[in-house]
Formats: structure tokens, sequence, C-alpha cells
């Protein structure tokens, strides 16, 4: 980093060195020296977050759950081998608490049998930094990769052929800024966009709302270790 | 001449005679002595019989009216009809609508049924046109025969004698719960129960029908015996399978006049009303569907015996018909609203006819606001031209009523179950042609052979003095038995939390087993009711 930041600084004087005759005259100010666009060598981070998620079936979660926005927790790493290119994996994990009902005419009956929600996000991707200071300490970054959620449905009373353990994959696409703290710490937050189209069938009710998408938007706010 | 006159004195002094006796006296004398205990059939002793005086509200002419309608196989009441006043009518316009009805001398022939009247011509039978002249009148809403429904079938496919002591290895405890109740086993209803074990004390299903017998009475009662009148004890009794404390705010609306017992004298109610809540884990005879709801037994029906009574009073010698009684549409319409306005969420009725009546389905629109839900038996007319059932038509009308069709053991439609766009859902009703006896609908009534309308080959009854305080297991099959599954379904759901009676309909169509042609059909209308997954609901997935 220091030897890119180093070149950095050598390519910008020698752009601005004038000849010996003038030299008597004014210099003029340097012009200052553009941000290095991507951080330096390989490197890594490692970090832990909190996710809020905002489901795509905002109307079958809010009425099963009372929210359509549910909490999840978890941890992921990246390594940086390229430039600002970069491979990550992260997994969370959020559990919601709701009851069981029916839809009867857009509006969700509650039979009052508990019921309870797990889902646990895998995710894979890549991606590419893009630092936005000379002192590297604002990095802007984007990616997409793949997602691939464990889901299951447990309800009281249910036979264990009524409760729900699967898992079903899709797409998601990231951006987000990180921020410096110290030299080996860092903070950021994070958009991000699921896609798990078809996850639910038409028996339930996500089918009785049309809604078939276990993806949706999460903000994450991140705090790591990076080297 | 002269023996024919004295013949008529003579009568006319019995008449009196019974009639007299025949004010009905609950007897103060005490416990009745019950005769010796058959094995296996369970005597009732009476708790309490306080001195009281009750009036009847059915008269022997009306009986005679109804008996020629049956006769002459009318849907009515000759000379009767319901009428709705227009509100606020003063009393010179009901002095005018009366003087237009023939033969109607004044408020006598009026007769307030809640919120409507029932008026009476003696001269004209025909109650169409007694309907249009009177619903002529600008005072009048509505005016139309005070129609007549019938309940489901007399003869038990099966009799048993209620039995006790534990099943093992078996949810509930009731030893003929396995034996003889393949409907709940075959509507998992021990995997509903686990849900909601039994419904919750404080919904209360109202049962339409013959009534329940509330409390033990031993009534002094004028019966013809085939060659005199005599007065008998006629003991009744609740049944030991259901607790009479659960048996709420109950009414006569066709035999006795208010604060008289509401007694069972036919077994049909007391048979609908186990279907719906026969208590349940208790070691004895039985289950019911909702066996912690609280029942309301509102009688609308008299038969036989009450006709038996009722001449027996006016000195009418003979035997009535066999199949004679029924259940007139202005005491139906009135005990839906006495239901709504006396805390019931459910009203089953297990009865119907093949008029068409503002009457009942205004009442029915009353209770539905309320938040009563309403289940009906669908009617059992497949085999005898099928014709349209009142009040059963009305269920499609409403959002929380549904008429219910029969399917038997084998999940077929009942020969007899009545088909139409008004069926809306079906429940098991038996059938013997499906695993004989075994196919019915088995709960406990009262004991048939101690009542029995049957003749012998002489013609002369199997019982001339009834007795009404024994119960056994009886199989009964009909549309009659289908509806109360649905209305027991209904409190369920009310006790776990879903009230609004269209919502109700909407879960018990929803949670339905498809039966027949894909989505709803005229047999079995969206399908077989599935209690435990109404119940249980739908997860996200």
């Amino acid at each position: 980093m220091r030897r890119l930041t180093l070149a950095v600084v050598v390519v910008a004087l020698s752009g601005s060195a004038v000849p010996a005759r003038a030299e008597q005259a004014p210099a003029p100010r340097p012009a200052p020296p553009g941000p290095p666009r991507v951080e330096s060598g390989l490197g890594w981070r490692a970090w832990m977050f909190v996710d809020h998620v905002g489901f795509a079936a905002s109307d079958t979660f809010d009425a099963v759950t009372g929210s359509a926005v549910a909490t999840a927790v978890g941890g992921g790493g990246e390594v940086r081998f390229w430039k600002g290119l970069f491979a990550r994996a992260a997994v969370s994990r959020a559990e919601l608490d709701g009851t069981r009902g029916f839809v009867v005419t857009g509006r969700f009956i509650s039979t009052g049998v508990p019921l309870t929600i797990e889902m646990t996000p895998v995710e894979v991707a890549a991606g590419w930094r893009f630092v936005l200071d000379r002192r590297q300490r604002y990095v802007l970054y984007g990616g997409g990769g793949l997602v691939r959620v464990g889901y299951k449905e447990t309800s009281d009373f249910a036979d264990p052929d009524e409760n729900v353990d699967e898992t079903h994959a899709g797409y998601l696409a990231f951006g987000g800024l990180d921020v410096r703290i110290t030299r080996w710490t860092f903070a950021g937050v994070e958009g991000q966009y699921r896609s798990l189209g078809g996850a639910f069938g038409p028996d339930g009710v996500a089918g009785a709302f049309s809604e078939d998408d276990l993806g949706g938007s999460v903000v994450r706010v991140l705090f790591g270790i990076r080297r | 001449m002269m023996r024919r006159d004295s013949r008529r004195r003579v009568r006319a002094a019995c008449a009196g005679l019974a009639a007299s006796l025949f004010v009905l006296t609950l007897d103060a004398r005490g416990p009745v002595q019950t005769p010796q205990t058959r094995a296996g059939i369970f005597d009732a002793s009476p708790r309490q019989t306080n001195a009281a005086t009750v009036r009847l509200r059915m008269t022997a002419e009306r009986a005679a009216r109804i008996a020629r309608a049956n006769a002459e196989g009318l849907d009515y009441v000759p000379g009767e009809v319901i009428v709705q006043f227009r509100d606020g009518m003063s009393q010179a316009a009901l002095a005018r609508t009366m003087s237009a009805v023939p033969s109607a001398s004044g408020n006598s022939r009026l007769r307030w049924a809640g919120r409507r009247a029932v008026l009476t011509s003696d001269t004209m039978a025909d109650a169409h046109e007694l309907a249009a002249i009177v619903g002529a009148d600008p005072e009048v809403l509505y005016a139309e025969p005070n129609y007549l429904a019938r309940i489901g079938p007399a003869d038990p496919a099966g009799s048993a004698p209620l039995t006790g002591g534990a099943r093992p290895n078996a949810v509930p405890n009731d030893p003929e719960y396995a034996t003889r109740q393949w409907n709940f086993e075959w509507l998992q209803m021990p995997r509903a129960w686990d849900i909601n074990p039994g419904g919750d004390p404080s919904v209360i299903v109202a049962i339409i029908d013959s009534g329940i017998t509330t409390q033990a009475h031993t009534l002094t009662l004028p019966i013809w015996t085939g060659s005199s009148f005599t007065n008998p004890l006629v003991p009744f009794a609740v049944s030991p399978d259901l607790s009479p404390s659960r048996l709420v705010s109950p009414i006569d609306l066709i035999f006795f006049e208010a604060g008289g017992p509401v007694l069972d004298m036919d077994g049909h109610g007391t048979h609908v009303a186990s279907t719906v809540a026969q208590e349940t884990n208790n070691g004895f005879g039985l289950a019911g569907m909702a066996y912690n709801v609280r029942l309301m037994p509102v009688k609308v029906c008299y038969g036989y015996w009450e006709e038996m009574y009722l001449r027996a009073q006016d000195g009418i010698p003979g035997f009535a018909s066999p199949d004679a009684g029924n259940c007139p549409f202005s005491a139906i319409a009135e005990a839906i609203e006495y239901a709504t306005d006396n805390g019931a969420r459910v009203i089953n009725i297990s009865l119907g006819g093949t008029g068409q009546s503002n009457a009942v389905r205004q009442a029915m629109q009353y209770a539905i606001e309320r938040g009563v839900f309403i289940s009906m038996s669908g009617g059992n007319r497949a085999q005898t031209g099928n014709q349209v059932g009142y009040p059963a038509f009305y269920g499609q009308q409403f959002g929380g009523a549904m008429a219910v069709s029969a399917v038997t053991r084998s999940r077929l439609r009942a020969p007899y179950s009545s088909t139409g766009s008004y069926i809306e859902i079906a429940a098991p009703g038996g059938s013997t042609s499906d695993g004989g006896a075994a196919g019915a609908i088995w709960q406990a009534t009262i004991r048939r052979a101690d009542s029995s309308t049957n003749r012998l080959f002489n013609g002369f009854p199997a019982v001339v003095e009834p007795r009404f305080d024994r119960f056994e297991s009886t199989g009964l099959t009909g549309t009659s038995m289908a509806a109360p599954h649905v209305a027991g379904l209904a409190a369920l759901l009310i006790s776990q939390g879903i009230t609004e009676p269209s919502l109700i309909e909407q879960i018990i169509r929803l949670s339905a087993r498809d039966l027949g042609e894909p989505g709803r059909d005229d047999e079995f209308g969206y399908g077989l009711i599935d209690p435990r997954a109404a119940l249980f609901g739908l997860g996200i997935r």
C-alpha cells in the first residue's frame, strides 16, 4: 500500500516538474494527488453483522409474524486477492415467532397455533472495492453472488411431516461503505437485495397472498477486523 | 242419536277431567319410583320436582290442523299465516288488518311469535290465499303461510345400552368411542382436540329441535290407552352423558308456554345435541365434538306423544298417526331470534321443509348480523324428488350459515342426502346402506323402545304409556346428524378465537377435504369438514 502511495506521489511530482530556467519564477502550487482507486495488495476482512431484513413476501410475514421485517445476526469473511477484487462468504440466522392461520378475502385470520420460523441464509459472493480517500479510510464496495437459505417452519401440534425443513437458492446483489476505525478494525453499512423466487408454494399463507419469494432487501451493519 | 249425544257428553266430561289433570302439575310427590333397572340401561333419578303449573302453548285444535296438513301432504299449517307488520303500526291499523282476516274476530286470533305475529283463520284453510289477503294490507310488510319443517328419521338404525368403564389405549376414554364413533375417528377429532380440547364453556350452541330434557321431571299426563283415558306418571330425565349444568336458557316454543319444562319426547334433539357436546373423557358412553361448550335447548318440534297428550286433553280417543308432529316455521324463526338474544354463538337447525319463508330468512339475518353462526341440515329428499330444503337454501345467501349434506363412512354422498346449489359443506350423516347399523351416527338419546311409535301387527301401538327417563346409544342417519358436526366445529373455532360467522364459514370451506368433482359441487359443497385442519390453520409455506 505504501509503495502504491509512494508511486502515485512520485508520478504526481514528476508530472509537475518545470525546466531549470523557470526556477526563478514563483513555483506553482502542486496539484493534489488523486485518490487511490483500489486497495493495494492482498488482504482479508472478517466481520460480524446485524441484518435488518425486509421480506419480499411482506404481506405473508406481516400476517403470520406481525411484522414484514426481521432481524438476523451473522458473520462472514472476505479475501481480497487482486486489486479491488474480493470474494466473500457469510452466514446469518433469523428466528421469528408467529401463528398459523387462514387468509380470507385478503385478511389473515389466526388460529392461534404457534409457529416458529428459522432462516439461515448462506451467501457466497464476489465484488470490487473502491477506495475513496488517500488514507483509505472510506471504501465503497459492490458485488453479487448466490444465496442459499435454510428455511424451517415448526408448529405446535404438527406431525413431523407437517413441519417444513428445506433450502432454497437464489441470487443477491449488494453494495456498501466501510470505514476504517483503527488500523485493524472497521465498521460498515451495506444494502443487499436477495431474490429467491418460487420458494413458497400455493398451499400456504404465502400462496394465498400470491407471494412466493423468500428474498427481500437487507440493510446490514457490520463491524470487523481487516488486514 | 241419543247414544251418540251421550257419548259426546261422556267424551266432553272426560275431556274436562283430562284437561283439569293436564294443567300439567309437575309432580310434587317426590322422586318417581323408576321401574326396575335393566342391565345396561340408565335409569335416571329425578333430582328435584317442584310443584308448578305449566300451561300449554299448543292446542289440540292446532295439532289437528297440522295433522290434517300431514295427511293431505300440505307443507303449511292450514289457516295460519306469519305476518310481519311495518314498524310503528298503530292499534287501529292492527284492528283493520285483523278485520280483513276471514273469521278473525280480533286479537284473540293473533299470537305474537317473537317479532312477528301468527294470524289464524277458522274458515280459510288455504294459507296461500290467506297470506295474499293479509299481505295486501299496506301495514303488512309481508304475510306468508306458516310452513312446516320436519325432523329426521324416527327409526333408529340400531341401539345399544350405554356402557361404562374406561377403554384402554385410546383417546378419548369413552368406551363406545372406538367401537361406534367412526365419524369422529374419521374426522381426526383426537388431533383436533389436541389443539382445542372440547371448546370453551363460554360458547353456547343452541339446538333448535325437538328439545333436550334439562331437568328430571315426573309429569301426570293424560293418555288414551286404547280403551280409556288414564293419567299415568311419565318420568323424564336428563341424559346421563350431558351434564345439566351445561344446559342453559332452555325454552319450549311449541308445546309448553314459557316457564314450562323443556322435554324431549322424540329423541332427535338429544341425539343432535349429543353429537355437538356429549360428555367426553368421562369413561362413559360416547363422545361429542365440542364437549365443553354449553347447550341451549330450544324446542320447536312436537311429535306423536305431544299430540297424544293434546288429544287426550281434549277427550279425543284413538291414537295419533305414528308420524305425527311437525315444526312450524313461526317457531323456528322465533327460536333463532331467541337463541341470538340469549347468548348463543352457534345455532344448529337439523330440520327442514319445502316452503320459502321470509320470516326464517329474516331471523337468520338477524342472528348472523349479531355474530351467530348457523349450521343447517341440507335435507333428506334426494330419493323423494330432491326438492329444495328450507331454511337450508338460505345458507348460500349469508356468510355465516351453511347447509350440510351427509356422507357415509365410505366418503360417499349418503343416498338420501339432498343435492343442489345450496349445499355448502359435507359431514358424516351415516347410512345403513354403507356398513349396516354400524354405518349410522351413534350418540346417546332417550331409549326408543320406551316411547316407540311403531305399531304391532294388529295395528295397536307398541307403547301406550311411554317413559323418557332412560337412555341408550342410538344409531341414526340423516343430514340431521351431519349438521351438528359442523355446529360442533364452529363452536371449536369460536373457542379458538375466530368469532365472526362469515370467517367461520370461510375457514370451514378452506379447510375442507374436497370430495366429488374438483371444487364446489352440488353433492358435497366445498367438501368434507376437516376439524383438525380448520383448527390447525396454514403455515407460510
